[in-house]
């Protein structure tokens, strides 16, 4: 039986469906059977991070609708044979689709898929609702900016309002020199204002914007940010990994740029 | 039309045309044999219903939502009456200054003439942005780029004077001698009757910025997407294209 994960954030732009992304890529390449599934109906991004655009034959509101079947709007990745997109669609908005419909479409996800990840689209409206309905865990993302974090701050509570059972955060864009320095809070400092449970924090990369521009998410490789999001994926499995010294690493890195 | 009874399915809703000269008890029974045969194609949809070659009464017309209700899953929501749609919508265009706004695609399947696909064209002013979705039953000429998320769709031809980014769908009733032309042809989709094509995955990083350069330097020349063998072909539009599709 599957579960269902909601990436949601409130805030726009912080970086929810990187994260999607990454997370649905880093958890087929550790052989789970996986479906992203975009809920942003009207301005979808999934499919371009993913670099699935030019196969978008059927979309959500389709199979919501009944004018396809469920597998043949799904999407096989380029690179991973377990890992399916469901796109949304472009030409509709939100009230197309009913919480109670997602959470069905879910349900019938989860007899077949190890993980269903729903990429929530900013804000708290219908959107959000449909996202969260079916949810059984919830990733929220943030970012160490005041405004990131007083929105993740009303998502949790609107989650926990909805009963949904497990609320974790991830820091993003992160900079270590900037905390250093005190001009940024930590994840530590975040966690302080949210009380929930850390299950990661991604340094602000460059390779992510090159990885998105190319439609390949960078999760696993050799950069800060691969790493980072590779052992968000495993700690959501449920391993036990430590996080990341940010700081050294980045040490390495500058000492490079100097020479 | 030899046939006395025709359904066609659009986006939007079914069109019916009747034989204005059989008598109507003799046409119901046709009318119910086809939605027989239909109604697993047409699905369980919500439609609206457009009526054509004849004028029904009230009662008839009654009588044919029946025959659509007991015979198939559709969801009839409205009975499009043509003549008094169309010309509201060219009173209404008379009235309202020419704007550079693509039409939806519920009032273009409301406008066309009587015949699918003749040799009219619609024609648009303006880029096609994402999100944006045209679709009609004539042939399609854009003064404006699709962009990509942005989706035409046409029973005929569709031809872009701009650049083709998006989705394009030609003859989607089928018409296997329809074809997409575009200044620049880059689509992530185009698809021709029933063939699809996908545009190559992009290669990564520096490789794409050199490959869009040289690709520019040689392809000033309009392009064309047709469909070869149940292969959609995307080639130069020139003059060895036009002596093939002259034939």
């Amino acid at each position: 039986m599957g579960e269902v994960i909601v990436v949601t954030s409130g805030k726009g732009g912080v970086g929810k469906t990187t994260t999607t992304a990454n997370l649905g890529t880093g958890l087929a390449k550790l052989n789970k059977k996986v479906v992203l599934i975009d809920t942003d109906i009207g301005l979808r991004n999934l499919d371009v991070v993913m670099g699935l655009e030019n196969r978008i034959v059927y979309n959500l509101v389709d199979v919501i609708e009944g004018n396809c079947k469920l597998k043949q709007a799904l999407i096989r990745d380029k690179k991973y044979e377990s890992l399916f997109l469901l796109p949304a669609a472009q030409t509709k908005d939100k009230t197309s689709v009913t919480p109670e419909q997602m959470k069905k479409l879910t349900e019938e996800l989860k007899a077949e898929y190890d993980y269903i990840i729903l990429d929530c689209p900013a804000g708290i409206e219908q959107g959000f609702k449909n996202a969260i309905a079916g949810a059984d865990r919830a990733l929220v993302v943030t970012t160490p900016e005041v405004s990131a974090v007083r929105d993740a701050d009303r998502i949790i509570g609107l989650l926990e309002a909805n009963e949904i059972g497990k609320t974790q955060l991830i820091v993003n864009r992160l900079r270590p020199d900037m905390v250093k320095r005190g001009d940024m809070m930590s994840a530590d400092d975040v966690i302080d204002i949210l009380a929930v449970e850390l299950v990661g924090q991604v340094p602000d990369d460059e390779n992510i914007v090159i990885a998105t521009n190319n439609g390949e998410p960078l999760v696993g490789d050799n950069s800060l940010a691969g790493q980072a999001y590779m052992n968000i994926c495993r700690r959501v499995t449920g391993e036990q990994v430590p996080f990341l010294d940010l700081d050294a690493k980045k040490g390495i890195f500058s000492w490079f740029k100097k020479k | 039309m030899n046939q006395s009874v025709t359904i066609k399915g659009t986006k939007s809703g079914i069109i019916l045309v009747l034989d204005p000269g059989m008598a109507f008890d003799q046409l119901r029974e046709e009318i119910k044999k086809h939605f027989i045969e239909a109604a697993s194609f047409l699905g369980k949809n919500n439609m609206g219903l457009i009526i054509r070659g004849r004028k029904l009464t009230e009662a008839e017309e009654e009588e044919v939502l029946g025959i659509i209700a007991d015979n198939t899953q559709l969801n009839i929501t409205c009975v499009v009456d043509e003549e008094s749609e169309t010309e509201r919508l060219f009173n209404m265009s008379r009235t309202v200054e020419e704007k550079v706004v693509p039409v939806k695609s519920e009032n273009i399947d409301m406008t066309i003439p009587a015949d699918v696909c003749d040799n009219n064209a619609q024609i648009l002013v303006g880029n096609l942005r994402s999100g944006q979705d045209v679709s009609c039953e004539q042939n399609v000429v854009i003064l404006g780029d699709v962009k990509p998320g942005a989706s035409v769709t046409s029973y005929g031809s569709i031809f872009i004077l701009g650049e083709l980014r998006g989705n394009a769908f030609a003859g989607a009733g089928g018409d296997n001698s329809a074809i997409v032309m575009a200044l620049k042809l880059n689509p992530l989709q185009v698809r021709i009757a029933d063939a699809i094509a996908i545009s190559p995955d992009a290669e990564k990083g520096p490789k794409l910025k050199l490959k869009k350069k040289k690709i520019m330097s040689n392809e000033n020349e309009p392009e064309v997407a047709y469909m070869e063998n149940g292969h959609i072909i995307k080639a130069l539009y020139g003059p060895s294209f036009l002596r093939q599709f002259g034939k």
